[in-house]
């Protein structure tokens, strides 16, 4: 999609004026793009509807969030590009999500499908009647401005003797086939060949990077698109919704921020905060939301360096009551609170706070300090307090 | 009309040059059918091959209503075509038309959309511009059900696959033409009664309406302003039903036949001691070569015109008559509101005409960039991305005109096409389908024409095989 952006930039300059921003996607492989190479691109401080690409991938040196100041210390990464696992918070726990795509002033997804040649359809195990040599068929990949990672796996049967190798087009598995079957839905983001989560030398996993829980890093595969193998990252079934038009189900992911003079805003370091149930949603509208002098951000007491990044962006960081274990302490990194009476004492840490970490709690704040932007993203949550995703 | 085109149709049949300029406007005027007797009787079967073919009301008019065009031709061997009668002939006002009504049937659901097919946007993934059922370009059905597209589809007359009567359209012209001033008026406007399901969808349109200027007595050179046929290529010349020697338009007509808004200059040098001419027919429209259907032609959404033109070659000959073209496009695409988003169009054509058999043919080439912003508008209403696109095309046709006519039935012509399309949206399948055409066609005077067609589309990939073959007739009454 760099092509767009080119577009963009040209069209900022010397075309004729246009009547509003430009319908932007960015995909893992613009990730990957920008990061390698962000000279080239022009656009090394680049936000991309509101995200900063060198905190959701890295090409090399540290990982964001896990370098200094961090709650888990300095960690290089191995190997880049890679994704990077962002910490967040939903319904009151820590959670770990993953961003892969962002649309920004662009149409809200659409579910695409993906065909699965199969012998036969058999409700009960349908993969494994996959035909033999045959791989899932797309529709689009990233050069389309309607492609999608939300896909619905549709089961091709095909007649007995079909050479499973050949079918590499949508065309000739809708041609071939004698009926077709509706499968789960699927998030399966393209990415280039090798695509894996940030993760440090010697580390088996990639983690939350606040609180060091690990995330499990997540399959490639791969299949075909118009006659050309394409790669995903399989990020499991049935973790999105559709309506019956095929328009993906959006929910919101809050992103705090600092109102400056003149309006405008700020994004803030600070974890996301995903909606109610996040494993069951992944397209999240980015909504900001605006902290003011009341609220103030939990860093434990002996992290200093985190305690001075934080102040650093204007927000209050507080000295909490060093008597708070510090395991409950590291779940609290970062997690802003409404009201940051409890930090100061150990007792009534956390009950008597009220912390801003979930959708209705973030909802609870008077309706001026949320906008809603024109970003979507796939935030595709990898776990949530002790729940992994499958 | 020019000066030129004028002086032709004020000497009319009667005069006695060895060669004659038909200098023609939009719209047929037809002549009078004892032309062709007396060209019969002083020259013979072979003179008449070639002046029958010529004189189809459809392929005369076809050639007439172009480019313009003017064609050097031995007088005797002339068409009717721009013969009024004499006592009309001193009128500045005329009115002429045309009602096209058809007959049609498509096979499968009437659409190119298979049942099962989940593909976003629907409409990127198969060609919706098959089952054409009439010279308009509309097709049985677009019905998606309730699936999404975007924008890439031609009007329906929403008969899906039943059979059914049409009235495709009824066509009237006027035409101001003052012999005094180098200054003509034409305006055509047309009514296209149709049903959907949402109740009537009759549409009226007033598909040309454009003033002319031929500031020059000595050259040919004209200066139109106003909404007017394209000039890429040359199918444009066959958009109405009394004008196509067939029925239904190509698989590329939906890029080279629109009509535009802007101002457009016409030129042409003749070569007489070469039997030839050279011309130049270029404009600056709104939105380019496109119908309205896929591009808004009433209003230029990103302030930038588009450029096209056309240079073609004509070797006129007794018994051979040949045009090649080169054609080109470039510009804002105006079906999204950014004037960084070019569109670039590259074009062949070329024709043949001899004893009675008629060669054609035109060979596309079109580049879209993508729309940046959100939004793409069409003639039929708003969608969502205007997505880069690319497209291959061409067709090629034979039409051969029996030599035998009547005193009612004064031609019967045979004709097949073949086209053939490629294109892909940008992230997407290249979409491959070719169609075969075969028709009939019958004059009775230059009053009526019967038409008879089948259309066998094939989807040779990228699209799954649908049930989308066509077969459509149509009877035009001219007037």
């Amino acid at each position: 999609m760099r092509r767009a952006l080119v577009v963009a930039a040209a069209l900022s300059g010397a075309c004729a004026p246009s009547s509003g921003a430009p319908a932007m996607t960015w995909t893992v492989r613009d990730l990957f793009d920008e990061v390698a190479a962000p000279e080239a691109a022009g656009a090394a401080e680049a936000y991309w509807g509101g995200f900063e690409p060198g905190r959701l991938a890295v090409a090399r040196g540290p990982i964001p969030w896990r370098g200094a100041p961090s709650a888990t210390g300095d960690v290089e990464v191995e190997d880049g590009p890679a994704l990077v696992v962002q910490p967040a918070f939903a319904d009151g726990a820590p959670a770990a999500v993953l961003i892969t795509e962002i649309w920004d002033h662009h149409p809200a997804p659409w579910v695409q499908p993906s065909y699965l040649p199969v012998r036969a359809f058999e409700p009960s195990a349908p993969f494994k009647a996959a035909l033999d040599g045959a791989r899932p068929v797309l529709n689009v990949d990233e050069g389309s401005g309607f492609y999608s990672p939300f896909w619905r796996m549709v089961y091709a049967v095909m007649p007995e003797g079909t050479d499973g190798a050949s079918l590499v087009s949508e065309g000739a598995v809708l041609s071939l086939s004698t009926s077709l079957a509706d499968g789960p839905l699927v998030s399966w983001p393209l990415v280039p060949p090798g695509t894996r989560l940030a993760r440090g030398a010697g580390e088996a996993t990639a983690v939350q990077p606040l609180t060091g829980q690990p995330v499990a890093d997540r399959r490639l595969a791969d299949g075909w698109r118009d006659g050309k193998k394409v790669t995903w990252l399989s990020l499991g079934a049935d973790h999105f919704t559709a309506r019956a038009d095929g328009l993906v189900d959006e929910v919101p992911l809050f992103a705090f921020v600092r109102q400056e003079d003149g309006g405008h805003r700020e994004g803030l370091d600070l974890p996301f905060v995903l909606a109610h149930h996040p494993l069951t949603q992944s397209l999240a509208r980015r909504v900001e939301v605006v902290v003011d002098a009341s609220m103030a951000v939990f860093v434990p007491a002996p992290n200093e360096a985190l305690r001075a990044a934080v102040e650093a962006q204007g927000l209050a960081a507080p000295v909490p009551d060093a008597a708070i274990p510090e395991a409950v302490a590291r779940s609290y990194t970062l997690r802003v609170a409404a009201d940051s009476t409890c930090f100061g004492d150990a007792a009534r840490f956390p009950q008597e706070c009220r912390w801003l970490d979930s959708q209705e709690a973030v909802e609870a704040l008077p309706p001026s300090r949320r906008v809603r932007t024109e970003t979507l993203v796939t935030a595709a949550t990898l776990r949530v307090g002790d729940e992994v995703l499958r | 009309m020019s000066r030129a085109g004028a002086s032709f149709a004020l000497s009319g049949v009667g005069r006695s040059a060895k060669a004659a300029t038909i200098r023609s406007e939009r719209s047929g005027c037809f002549g009078r059918p004892t032309a062709r007797e007396r060209r019969v009787r002083r020259f013979g079967p072979r003179a008449f091959a070639l002046a029958a073919l010529l004189s189809l009301p459809g392929f005369a008019q076809a050639r007439d209503a172009g480019e313009p065009d003017t064609v050097e031709v031995p007088d005797d061997a002339l068409p009717q075509g721009f013969t009024p009668p004499a006592d009309s002939s001193a009128e500045t006002l005329r009115f002429t038309g045309y009602v096209d009504v058809g007959f049609a049937r498509a096979t499968g659901n009437g659409s190119s959309f298979a049942d099962s097919d989940q593909r976003v946007p629907l409409d990127y993934g198969v060609d919706a511009f098959a089952p054409a059922v009439n010279s308009r370009g509309d097709v049985a059905s677009t019905d998606a059900r309730g699936r999404f597209t975007n924008g890439f589809l031609p009007r329906s007359v929403a008969i899906g696959n039943r059979p059914s009567f049409l009235l495709n359209t009824a066509s009237l012209d006027l035409r101001f033409n003052p012999r005094a001033a180098p200054v003509s008026v034409f305006v055509r406007a047309q009514a296209m009664p149709r049903w959907s399901p949402g109740g009537d969808a009759t549409r009226f349109e007033l598909q040309q309406a454009f003033g002319k200027l031929t500031p020059l007595s000595t050259q040919e050179l004209a200066l139109s302003a106003g909404r007017f046929d394209s000039v890429f290529g040359f199918e444009y010349t066959e958009n109405e039903a009394n004008l196509r020697p067939g029925i239904t338009p190509s698989l590329t007509a939906r890029y080279t036949t629109g009509h535009s808004l802007g101002v457009k200059v016409f030129s042409r040098v003749q070569l007489p001691a070469l039997w030839s001419a050279v011309s130049l027919n270029a404009a600056a429209t709104n939105g380019g070569t496109r119908v309205e259907e896929l591009v808004p032609q009433s209003a230029s959404l990103t302030g930038v015109p588009v450029g096209s033109a056309r240079l073609g070659y004509e070797l006129n000959l007794q018994h051979l008559q040949a045009k090649l073209g080169v054609s080109g496009l470039y510009g804002a695409r105006n079906d999204q509101r950014s004037a960084g988003a070019m569109q670039a169009g590259f074009g062949l054509d070329a024709r043949a005409t001899a004893f009675g058999v008629s060669l054609a043919g035109e060979l596309l080439r079109l580049v879209d960039d993508p729309g940046p912003l959100a939004g793409k508008f069409t003639g039929q209403g708003t969608a969502e991305l205007a997505s880069g696109f690319q497209v291959w095309g061409g067709w090629v046709r034979a039409l051969w005109t029996l030599p035998w006519h009547g005193e009612t039935l004064t031609a019967l012509s045979v004709y097949g096409r073949y086209d053939a399309r490629k294109a892909q949206f940008a992230g997407m399948a290249w979409v491959v389908t070719n169609r075969f055409t075969a028709g009939v066609r019958l004059d009775f005077t230059e009053l009526l024409a019967l038409k008879a067609e089948a259309l066998w589309n094939r989807e040779l990939a990228g699209a799954p095989t649908v049930d989308n073959d066509v077969f459509t007739s149509s009877a035009v009454f001219t007037w």
